[in-house]
């Protein structure tokens, strides 16, 4: 029984809709500027935790907590990003969200955190090319001059209508997380704004 | 040379390439032009003036201006599927194939029909609209589709779909240069060698500014177009700076946010082109730096709206830009030294000079003495009092003029001539210093208002300024620069201010800038009438318009403008403004700055619809959010329907079936076998932490600190007034978890209102909330059969469905997939809402809907959900509720715990008012003929034949036809509703139906004690 | 469009914030048992003066963080931006909390609101 639902999960992503890949792009060009995929099953978890606690967490997780806002820590592929005060977003390997979600609720600090797995609640997309930031300046109000949003650096902000965490990861490299009902919107929307660009989506990792 | 093409010049523009032809089409005719004209330039290339009807009387009207200050040449532009009214001629570039055609002309430009409004002038005077409204109210109606069709201004596109492409554009800089005259050009030069990010934007197709049309002297050595030319490169190859041509700033804003409307591609009328048609840039500047220029007034008096009649300084440009003479017999009319530069230039053309009429008795200067040295005829001392032709100016009527009127003795002198170029003095560009609410101050030296540039974060430069003299403004420019420049270096240590700056050295003729203001050139004959002297030539007012809204007791600038509508027009009276200021004081023997300016708002120029949406349209318009079963939903017929920005499965028409049928049998199976809903879209918080159990306390109604581990509770939360807010099932997980159900469309805002709560109310209460709507999807297994098909569901512990009691939640596997099990019901059967992550979505409901398939199990939409919760009485909150509705009026005073000292909206329920017996109230309504539905938002009264306007009852808030008891069924809200039960109402129908009668009974209307929920 | 400095996050467009009305506004507890008419003072009366006003925002598009902030209702100008819980500390600020109608209602004169300095 197992089986035979494993297999239809595999295809569930959130692009589910979308026949993939999707290559679209001017003639005059030989290759698409602009790519983007979706980082399939990526574990996360939505973690909230004071300052005091902050450490501690980390060291479960195997990789620090930001300490400034708008930051990514990463380690052992893991990565932590500082969505707020007192909130943060944990990106695992796929698979062992569950292991390191019963670690948090089992650890001695359990009852002053929060940790909600929201693997599915949200999901992962990169997106690189070197006309990125022309891209996403077509629709986000976020200064992309390279002075300002540079490697590790990571923000919550408005794309086009749909609200997203944005990370940078290289100088032509974003990964931005979105809620799953919003990811067919904005993958419609990355296509059309790469429209002078080209655009290839690939039916991801 | 072709013939059509006589009115071009030999010498070389500086902006048309000769060798490059270029044909279009205007109003159905052929012409030719070259590239780099504008289709204004073009037009008066062949002769062409009259180029639209003014838009109350239909006068006959011709290119005026060379920009963005034109106020007659709007014309429309034809594309292969849609089409663009109200575009400027002087800004539209021509390519080939372009097509315009004229604006406000019936049947033709020559033939008007309408012009005998010019004939009926008398009837339509200032306040002409105001004092039409006061007419008898059925009068309206005829003279509405009269005024309609005569007034306005162009013809919208009648298909909404347009195929070009408009994008949106964000961007930052430290610093934004409006403009690229002599200062705007000397600004960003500055700027680019200190490293800031600069953004230079200019309206024109070319940086240069004035300096394309004024060239013919040097700039440190060099001619001024090589200055200009070099001075342009250098920007374009900085890589800190960006060139913006054809790009208007429209609007400035607060902490300067402004918007730029860039014509991308408008101007090559290509199609299929990977750029947008205009792009829309959103732009966040540290400084703003103004430079941009300033525009030429007209003088008014009679007959001034003439084709032919032009703005001095755009004749001078049609020559010196175009090689475009658009007269070869003018006389100049000015107050200032500027207009002798276009009598050198029209003279310098070929061009006959018949004289210079200037109003100012002895004019002095070194420029004033060459022209004089040509022997072009000076009449100093003297005015245009009236401008005489047909279609096209043929004569004017010279008098001697002086204390502001022609001299009583003066002798009329006639002359012909086919241009008559004006020159009143020129008014800064201060839009974008208005928009930001900077002041204006009067100046009297330059006559003209200028910013009193008193803000730190955007400052005007040169002409903008009120600064009129080319070696002025590059030292000004310099000064500018240099200053803002250190204020930037302060915020950002990238941008070194050591760099040698230079002031331009010019040799340019000496104008003497003291123009003397006249607003009104009042003739002293009788058959001269200021009601031809147009100050708005867009909105067709005059300087009797004007002084009979004096007369009638307005003083006010602002009354003013809006009672005569000066001003008011598209071009936002670029030409018109000061005149009618200037006239308004001198009705009211005041001083134009006792008088005061009004106020200029965005945009500066109309911006299309088109680049306001940008590509927020079609399937991008608003996101549309699915759950991970919607792919069986549309494999399986469903109809969709919006809820919020979700779509949910609304019904699933088999072969044939109609909407009714559908549901019917969606509802019927499921209170008599088992239902399927997709409940995924409801949303779901996670509530944890220490205080979580006395938080939920504080936010329900009803008591939460007593919920056992594992069971499940609906809760009603009010909003501080006492009024229903949203409802839902929340379960507790653990000591200090919960897990917490909203309704579909009020998901967000719950989220918001509970973290604001915790955030600015109850800050020491220690919760987390987290939204975890998508990580669950939700089955909601429903009707006599559901246990029986979960049991077979699971797949292992098969036993617990044996003891599951309603309003519980268990954990457990369902096809191998960890669910969370609750038994909660919303259709008032035994029922199950099984949630799983939701990458397990599609696959959990598709294995229900197989092993269901023995169990007669039905999928149903949200239509047989409303059916079905409505045949109980359970209420949909915003649709029972409006927000104006108590837990008492749904005669739910149950869920309100009376034990708890406080929850939100506890105190505001005990108010006097919301306990009023004549509140509306919840009830529900059986109609008389069973098969009778009645439309929701229908009104109910209790005597269908009392007289209009009738006394109204009440709503109703939701109505079905209910399969199960084959009847038609509603609920309303009705005032005192609670004690009327056993009444008869009825609902009175439109379009002279009978009325529905209908019995007001009890909202429950199946299954009264709840024994099938329970079973 | 301002540009409002997020206490986390920086400098953002005012499009990501909501405005949520005027801060300091103490909610009443049901112990004090006030009237309907000093208790309508609470939930219906809303300040709104021209000039420094004190409201609270939400950078709901970003970190959904709720602060007070001190704003010039003419210029727009905000004047400061401080935690939840605690009052504004520049002297317009003061000024403005003084200047408040509320300070001098019977609805704060009967709840003595808690002193929330708690941060």
């Amino acid at each position: 029984m197992v089986d035979t639902i494993s297999r239809i999960v595999v295809g569930c992503t959130a692009f589910n809709d979308k026949k993939l890949p999707i290559l679209k792009k001017p003639e005059s060009l030989k290759a698409p500027l602009i790519e983007l995929s979706e980082i399939k099953h990526l574990g996360k978890l939505n973690v909230r935790c004071g300052k005091k606690n902050r450490d501690a967490l980390g060291k479960l997780i195997h990789c620090n907590l930001p300490i400034q806002i708008n930051q990514i820590n990463s380690k052992a592929g893991r990565f932590a990003i500082s969505l707020g005060p007192d909130e943060y977003l944990i990106l695992a390997e796929p698979g062992s969200e569950n292991q390191l979600e019963k670690t948090l609720n089992s650890s001695d600090i359990s009852k002053y955190i929060s940790v909600v797995n929201v693997s599915d609640a949200l999901c992962a997309i990169q997106i690189s090319g070197p006309k990125v930031r022309d891209v996403l300046s077509k629709g986000c109000a976020i200064d992309f001059h390279p002075d300002s949003f540079y490697k590790n650096k990571a923000v919550q902000c408005d794309l086009a209508l749909a609200n997203i965490v944005l990370v940078c990861l290289e100088e032509n490299e974003f990964i931005f997380i979105c809620r799953t009902s919003f990811a067919e919107y904005i993958l419609d929307w990355f296509i059309d704004a790469s429209y002078e660009y080209g655009i290839f989506v690939s039916d991801g990792i | 040379m072709n013939r059509l093409l006589s009115h071009r010049i030999s010498s070389n523009g500086a902006v048309i390439d000769r060798q490059k032809l270029v044909h279009f089409e205007f109003d159905q005719k052929k012409y030719t032009g070259y590239e780099g004209d504008t289709l204004a330039s073009a037009l008066l290339a062949h002769g062409i003036h009259l180029v639209g009807r003014s838009f109350k009387y239909h006068r006959p009207r011709g290119i005026f201006g060379s920009g963005s200050e034109e106020p007659n040449a709007l014309v429309r532009l034809i594309g292969d599927k849609s089409s663009e009214p109200n575009l400027r001629a002087t800004q539209i570039e021509i390519y080939d194939g372009l097509i315009a055609e004229s604006q406000n002309r019936f049947p033709s430009l020559k033939i008007d029909f309408l012009s005998i409004n010019n004939v009926f002038r008398r009837f339509f005077p200032a306040g002409f609209y105001y004092k039409t409204f006061m007419w008898p109210a059925s009068f309206w109606m005829f003279y509405e589709k009269l005024i309609r069709k005569a007034a306005g201004l162009g013809k919208l596109s009648k298909k909404y779909h347009r195929p070009e492409r408009y994008e949106h554009k964000y961007a930052h800089c430290d610093l934004l240069v409006v403009g690229s005259g002599a200062a705007g050009l000397q600004t960003a030069i500055i700027a680019a060698k200190s490293g800031a990010r600069v953004v230079i934007a200019d309206e024109q197709h070319r940086f240069g500014g004035w300096l394309l049309t004024d060239n013919d002297f040097n700039i440190n050595q060099i001619p001024a177009a090589s200055w200009v030319h070099e001075t342009v490169k250098n920007l374009q190859s900085a890589p800190n700076v960006t060139c913006l041509s054809r790009t208007t700033v429209s609007s400035m804003m607060d902490d300067n946010f402004v918007i730029m409307a860039e014509r991308v591609t408008e101007h090559l009328g290509k199609k299929d082109m990977l750029l947008p048609k205009q792009r829309l840039w959103k732009l966040r500047a540290s400084k703003v730096i103004l430079a941009t220029g300033a525009i030429e007034r007209p003088l008014v008096f009679s007959g001034n709206d003439l084709p032919g009649i032009m703005l001095s300084s755009a004749i001078r440009t049609y020559i010196n830009r175009y090689d475009v003479l658009s007269g070869r017999r003018a006389i100049i009319f000015t107050n200032n030294d500027d207009a002798y530069f276009t009598a050198l230039a029209i003279h310098k053309a070929g061009g006959f000079v018949r004289c210079i009429v200037d109003l100012r008795v002895n004019p002095k200067s070194q420029i004033i003495t060459k022209v004089r040295k040509i022997g072009i005829n000076i009449l100093a001392g003297h005015a245009v009092i009236a401008a005489h032709g047909l279609r096209h100016i043929a004569s004017v009527d010279i008098a001697k003029y002086n204390s502001g009127k022609q001299a009583p003795t003066s002798s009329i002198l006639h002359m012909d001539c086919n241009l008559l170029a004006m020159s009143g003095g020129l008014n800064p560009v201060v839009h974008l210093h208005s928009q930001r609410k900077g002041k204006l101050v009067w100046d009297e030296r330059t006559s003209c208002y200028r910013p009193d540039n008193k803000s730190d974060e955007w400052v005007s430069v040169g002409a903008a300024n009120g600064t009129f003299e080319l070696e002025r403004i590059f030292i000004e420019a310099t000064k500018i620069a240099s200053t803002t420049i250190m204020k930037l270096a302060k915020e950002n240590n990238k941008i070194k201010t050591k760099e040698l700056v230079t002031v331009p050295q010019i040799d340019k003729d000496k104008q003497n800038w003291t123009p003397l203001p006249t607003w009104l050139i009042q003739a002293g004959q009788p058959h001269v009438s200021d009601k031809t002297a147009f100050v708005d030539f867009q909105n067709d007012s005059t300087a009797a318009d004007i002084k009979l809204a004096v007369k009638e007791g307005y003083s006010s600038v602002e009354h003013v403008k809006r009672y005569t509508t000066t001003g008011m027009a598209t071009d936002q009276g670029k030409t018109s403004n000061i005149n009618a200021i200037g006239i308004l004081a001198s009705c009211l023997n005041k001083s134009i700055a006792e008088t005061g300016v009004t106020t200029f708002r965005p945009p500066y120029t109309p911006v299309s619809l088109g680049a306001i949406a940008g590509r927020n349209i079609g399937g991008l318009f608003d996101p549309v959010r699915k759950t991970r079963m919607h792919s069986w939903h549309q494999s399986n017929g469903a109809k969709f329907e919006h809820v919020g920005q979700w779509m949910r499965a609304w019904y699933y028409p088999r072969d044939g079936e109609s909407f009714q049928q559908a549901v019917n049998r969606e509802v019927y199976a499921t209170r008599h076998y088992a239902g399927l809903l997709d409940a995924s879209t409801l949303g779901k918080i996670e509530v944890k932490g220490p205080d979580s159990a006395e938080f939920l306390n504080r936010v329900y109604t009803n008591n939460f600190a007593d919920l056992p581990i594992g069971k499940a509770r609906y809760g009603l939360m009010l909003k501080e007034d006492g009024m229903v807010f949203d409802d839902g099932v929340t379960t507790r997980l653990a000591e200090d978890h919960f897990y917490m159900t909203t309704t579909t469309g009020g998901a967000a805002g719950v989220l918001s209102w509970l973290e604001e709560l915790l955030q600015t109310e109850w800050l020491d209460l220690r919760v987390y909330l987290t939204s975890v709507t998508e990580q669950w999807s939700v089955a909601s297994l429903s009707g006599p059969n559901s246990r029986s098909i979960l049991t077979a569901c699971m797949s292992e512990n098969k036993n617990i469905t044996d003891d599951f009691p309603f309003m519980t939640m268990k954990k457990s596997f369902i096809a191998g997939i960890p669910a969370r099990i609750f038994r909660i019901s919303f259709t008032g059967e035994m029922a199950f809402e099984i949630n799983v992550p939701a990458r397990y979505g599609a696959a959990l409901w598709s294995h229900l809907m197989k092993i269901g398939k023995e169990f007669n199990l039905t999928a149903y939409g949200t239509e047989a959900m409303h059916v079905l919760r409505a045949e109980k009485g359970f209420i949909i909150v915003g649709q029972e509720t409006d927000g104006t509705v108590t837990p008492h009026d749904l005669d739910m005073g149950w869920i309100i715990s009376n034990k708890k000292s406080d929850f939100i909206g506890k105190r505001a329920l005990e108010r006097k008012s919301m306990n009023e017996p004549q509140r509306k109230q919840l009830v529900g309504l059986l109609t008389a003929d069973p098969s009778k539905v009645i439309p929701e938002g229908a009104h109910a009264v209790l005597d269908p034949n009392q007289e209009m306007p009738m006394e109204m009852l009440g709503h109703i808030s939701s109505s079905y036809y209910s399969p199960n008891l084959k009847h038609s069924i509603a609920l309303a809200l009705l005032k005192g509703g609670l004690n009327r039960k056993g009444q008869t109402v009825y609902i009175p129908m439109l379009d002279g139906q009978q009325p529905i009668e209908a019995k007001i009974v009890d909202p429950v209307f199946f299954d009264k004690k709840g024994e099938r929920l329970r079973g | 469009m301002l540009k409002i400095k997020c206490p986390f996050c920086g400098v953002r467009d005012e499009s990501e914030f909501s405005c949520g009305g005027e801060a300091h506004i103490a909610r009443p507890t049901t112990d004090l048992k006030l009237t309907d008419k000093i208790f309508s003072e609470y939930l219906f009366m809303k300040y709104n003066p021209k000039g420094v006003f004190l409201e609270r925002w939400c950078h709901t598009s970003g970190c959904r963080r709720w602060f007070n902030l001190a704003r010039d209702t003419v210029s727009h100008e905000i004047i400061e931006i401080y935690p939840m819980g605690v009052f504004p500390k520049t002297v317009k600020g003061k000024k403005a909390y003084q200047a408040n109608w509320r300070r001098k209602s019977k609805y704060e004169a009967v709840s003595k609101p808690a002193k929330r300095t708690k941060k």
